[in-house]
């Protein structure tokens, strides 16, 4: 009764998750599909300038696309010169033309987009270093607490936290197995 | 002893000046006289260590204006030193005149109306004052009796410097009581008195002592024969009324010895038809026993309990039981013998000693117990066990049969054989009880304090105190002392707390420190037991308001030093540690006690102990906890830095836009 009661919420979520990629999907597809209508030449740029964007997502397996997300910004970023000098200038095929052909153009929106991928992958990891930090100095402080108490009270105060812990350990043990009894008592009921 | 007067109850004791004849038991008298004001002088007895006197029944005299015809003891004290220690004094006024008769002596004899008015009357007034009063004199004999020369009612004699009946000659004791050892007679009872009343007036009678010419197994052994009566008298021809008087005080029955009512309105108040002694039950043919030959089955009880060996052998064959069915016809007898011979269990009791004693008392139910040729009432126990252990040069031989005839619970199944007699319910209890005690090996029980508590009064006899002779508290506390003056402390005994002392103060305690005792020994937990010699001091001393003892203070420190690593703070030992020489060096147990174990520094260092321990587990569990964590830190930095690079990124992203449009 319990596993087939906790079966559903996985399965919803899986649902859920579906859902909203086929909404995405579908509206990727309607945007790519208005922006080549109404304005070609820009869309024929986003869709040249923003392949490292389309390439993070594809292979970010993180459901959120915390790695994909910042590469797209920072694409879209550095597309953005040559969004601008195709909108202000003659809005066409041969000004596309000139603008890619243009190496910058294209290096600076890839360079943006290589800056976003590192950023999404080095940020985690300078997290965890002040997270470790913070968690070492915890331990340090608890270190010294212990042996501050140990030159106190001599090594019996080891002996008898241990006896604590031991029998806080049987304590909690014993209350796991009550409610277990509990649970199979109240499931036969 | 020096010439040195001691003071002894307001007495001042010449030691140099003996009297003799006043008292008997190879004890010594000395002249007394007033220490302050004027008044009669007195005499003074030194009692022996190992064989105390009677403490117990002194406290409880009378006055001696309610017992004019008694030697009423005037204090006591104990004085004196030398190599026993000090002694116990006894102070007695003078008696009014010399002895009636000496032992041995001949002299005229009494005349009828001199024997009832002057002696028998007033001893009997005596033993009745003393009756009244639940105790005995047991020391009713022609030397123990005197009067001025000129003539008049008699004053009894001194009783109480050594055990009850200890100065008796056996003559003049019941056939049972006289097969005693003298220190083992116990307190006995009226009739005992009456007895030697008798046999008093038998000899102040006819003028001669009774079995002269016999020693004390013959005088027994024909008394048993023929009757005390018969014995005693024989042939004597005595005035009526006495003869009369002699009956009922000889009967070897105790219940048909005359009253102290009878004996004051006598001859008026006598019965009216005399007393008749009942004959001895006498076999058709003897039992021979170890080439003796036995006509009555109290002679031969007697036979056998002088050849121990002989008589265990004798129990176990199957002649005795014959010759007490068809030579004695006593088949009742015969009945509980056989029932005792049938209870013996195979293996137990191989040596057959605790079957011989039962069978003694059976066989004559007014014989006292008997172990291995002793013999002795079940109250004289303690005086039996004092003399065994007390004494200057004591006997190993003698210790251990008394350890295996408590062991053996002989006591209590002596008891059972005679509880138609007063006080053997009583005995019968004694006897399990002093078994348990005798048994009990923590320190303040066993044979020890069963010594002193059947012997209050005995000097401490511990090697530590033994010469000082400490027979109370106060006294043993400054033996102590003394003891730990010297280097090494006690003469490098391991505690003052032996045996012997803690039996000591348990038996003066009366049990109020017996757990403090058995904790005291717990040799197992040296800073337990530690603490608790310097709590038995300190209860012991709080009894001595004042008084103090630095070096004994000083020596249990040193045992007590264990203790301070019960302290949980290493600062509180430190502490402790330090103030102990001190505390020690003042003598005072109570304050040695609080540095050690103070109630609120203990409470302050386990509550201390607790907390610390807590928060340590708390910290390990932390640690613990923290290290677990790691993967949620690895989950949380992924998270926060995906979301971090996102907001950075979008800045960026914005403020290209912004710029961008601003340009």
């Amino acid at each position: 009764m319990a596993n087939a009661a906790a079966k559903p919420a996985p399965v919803q979520a899986g649902r859920r998750s579906g859902r909203r990629a086929r909404w995405a999907f579908w509206a990727f597809g309607l945007g790519t599909g208005l922006a080549l209508g109404v304005a070609l030449p820009t869309g024929l740029l986003l869709l040249v300038g923003l392949l490292p964007a389309a390439a993070a997502f594809a292979s970010d397996s993180d459901p959120d696309k915390m790695t994909a997300r910042p590469v797209l910004y920072l694409n879209l970023a550095g597309l953005m010169p040559a969004l601008k000098a195709l909108w202000l200038g003659e809005h066409d095929l041969r000004a596309l033309a000139s603008l890619l052909g243009d190496p910058g153009t294209l290096a600076l929106a890839y360079g943006a987009a290589a800056f976003g991928f590192l950023l999404a992958r080095s940020l985690p990891y300078a997290v965890l270093a002040v997270l470790e930090a913070r968690a070492a100095t915890t331990m340090k402080l608890l270190e010294a607490r212990q042996d501050e108490l140990r030159a106190l009270w001599g090594d019996e105060v080891v002996a008898e936290a241990n006896r604590l812990a031991a029998r806080a350990a049987r304590l909690t043990e014993a209350k796991a197995q009550e409610t277990k009894q509990g649970g199979r008592e109240a499931g036969r009921g | 002893m020096a010439g040195r007067e001691i003071e002894i109850a307001g007495y001042l004791v010449d030691p140099g000046r003996s009297v003799p004849g006043l008292v008997g038991g190879g004890l010594a008298a000395f002249a007394a006289r007033p220490a302050r004001g004027e008044g009669p002088a007195g005499f003074a007895v030194r009692c022996r260590t190992h064989h105390p006197p009677r403490l117990r029944v002194i406290d409880r005299l009378p006055d001696a204006d309610a017992l004019p015809n008694l030697l009423v003891p005037l204090g006591h004290g104990l004085a004196g030193s030398g190599e026993e220690g000090p002694q116990r004094w006894i102070v007695y006024p003078l008696p009014p005149g010399p002895p009636l008769m000496s032992p041995g002596e001949r002299r005229s004899p009494l005349r009828e109306t001199d024997l009832i008015q002057n002696v028998a009357k007033p001893v009997a007034r005596v033993l009745a004052e003393l009756a009244d009063r639940g105790l005995t004199h047991r020391g009713i004999r022609p030397d123990n009796l005197f009067r001025p020369v000129a003539g008049g009612p008699v004053t009894v004699g001194e009783a109480f410097a050594l055990p009850p009946g200890f100065c008796q000659p056996a003559a003049f004791e019941p056939p049972g009581m006289a097969m005693c050892v003298p220190a083992g007679k116990g307190e006995g009872t009226l009739e005992d008195d009456l007895y030697a009343l008798g046999v008093t007036l038998l000899a102040l009678a006819t003028g001669q002592w009774p079995l002269a010419g016999l020693d004390d197994r013959a005088g027994i052994r024909l008394r048993l024969e023929r009757g005390s009566l018969a014995a005693l008298v024989g042939n004597a021809r005595l005035p009526a009324s006495v003869a009369t008087l002699l009956r009922g005080l000889l009967s070897d029955d105790p219940g048909f010895r005359p009253g102290l009512d009878e004996i004051a309105l006598w001859p008026g108040g006598a019965r009216a038809r005399p007393y008749t002694a009942r004959a001895v039950r006498k076999a058709t043919r003897p039992f021979d026993f170890a080439g003796e030959p036995v006509l009555d089955s109290r002679s031969l009880a007697f036979a056998m309990a002088g050849r121990w060996q002989e008589g265990v052998r004798a129990v176990r064959s199957p002649a005795l039981l014959a010759w007490l069915e068809r030579a004695l016809t006593d088949q009742p007898l015969a009945e509980r013998v056989r029932e005792l011979l049938d209870a013996e269990p195979p293996g137990v009791d191989s040596d057959g000693d605790l079957l011989l004693s039962r069978i003694l008392a059976v066989l004559d139910p007014q014989a006292p117990l008997w172990w291995r040729g002793l013999a002795l009432m079940p109250d004289g126990l303690g005086a039996v066990l004092a003399e065994a252990y007390a004494t200057a040069q004591p006997s190993a031989e003698r210790q251990r049969d008394l350890a295996d005839m408590i062991e053996a619970q002989a006591i209590s199944r002596y008891a059972a054989e005679h509880l138609d007699r007063p006080g053997m319910i009583e005995h019968d209890k004694i006897g399990r009880l002093v078994r348990a005690q005798a048994r009990a090996r923590v320190l303040g029980a066993g044979r020890e304090r069963l010594l002193y508590q059947l012997n209050p009064g005995l000097p401490c006899l511990s090697p530590l105190v033994r010469r000082s002779g400490a027979a109370t508290l106060p006294a043993l506390l400054a033996a102590l002392e003394a003891a730990a003056a010297g280097s090494p402390p006690g003469g490098g005994a391991p505690t003052p707390l032996d045996r012997h002392v803690a039996a000591f103060i348990g038996a003066a305690m009366d049990g109020s420190i017996d757990l403090l005792l058995a904790a005291a020994g717990d040799t197992g937990r040296p800073e337990e037991a530690g603490l608790a010699t310097v709590a038995v001091f300190a209860r012991l001393q709080r009894l001595q308001r004042g008084a103090k003892f630095p070096n004994l203070a000083r020596w249990v420190a040193t045992l007590a030093a264990p203790a301070v690593a019960t302290w949980h703070s290493k600062a509180a030992r430190a502490r402790v540690e330090k103030a102990l020489p001190e505390a020690a060096a003042s003598g005072d147990f109570a304050q040695l006690l609080e540095v050690l174990d103070g109630e609120a520094a203990r409470a302050e260092d386990r509550a201390g102990f607790a907390e610390a321990a807590a928060t340590f587990a708390r910290a390990a569990a932390a640690g613990v906890a923290l290290q677990a964590e790691a993967p949620l830190r690895r989950a949380e930095a992924a998270r926060v830095g995906g979301l971090a690079a996102q907001a950075v990124s979008l800045t960026l992203l914005g403020g290209t836009v912004l710029l961008l449009a601003g340009g």
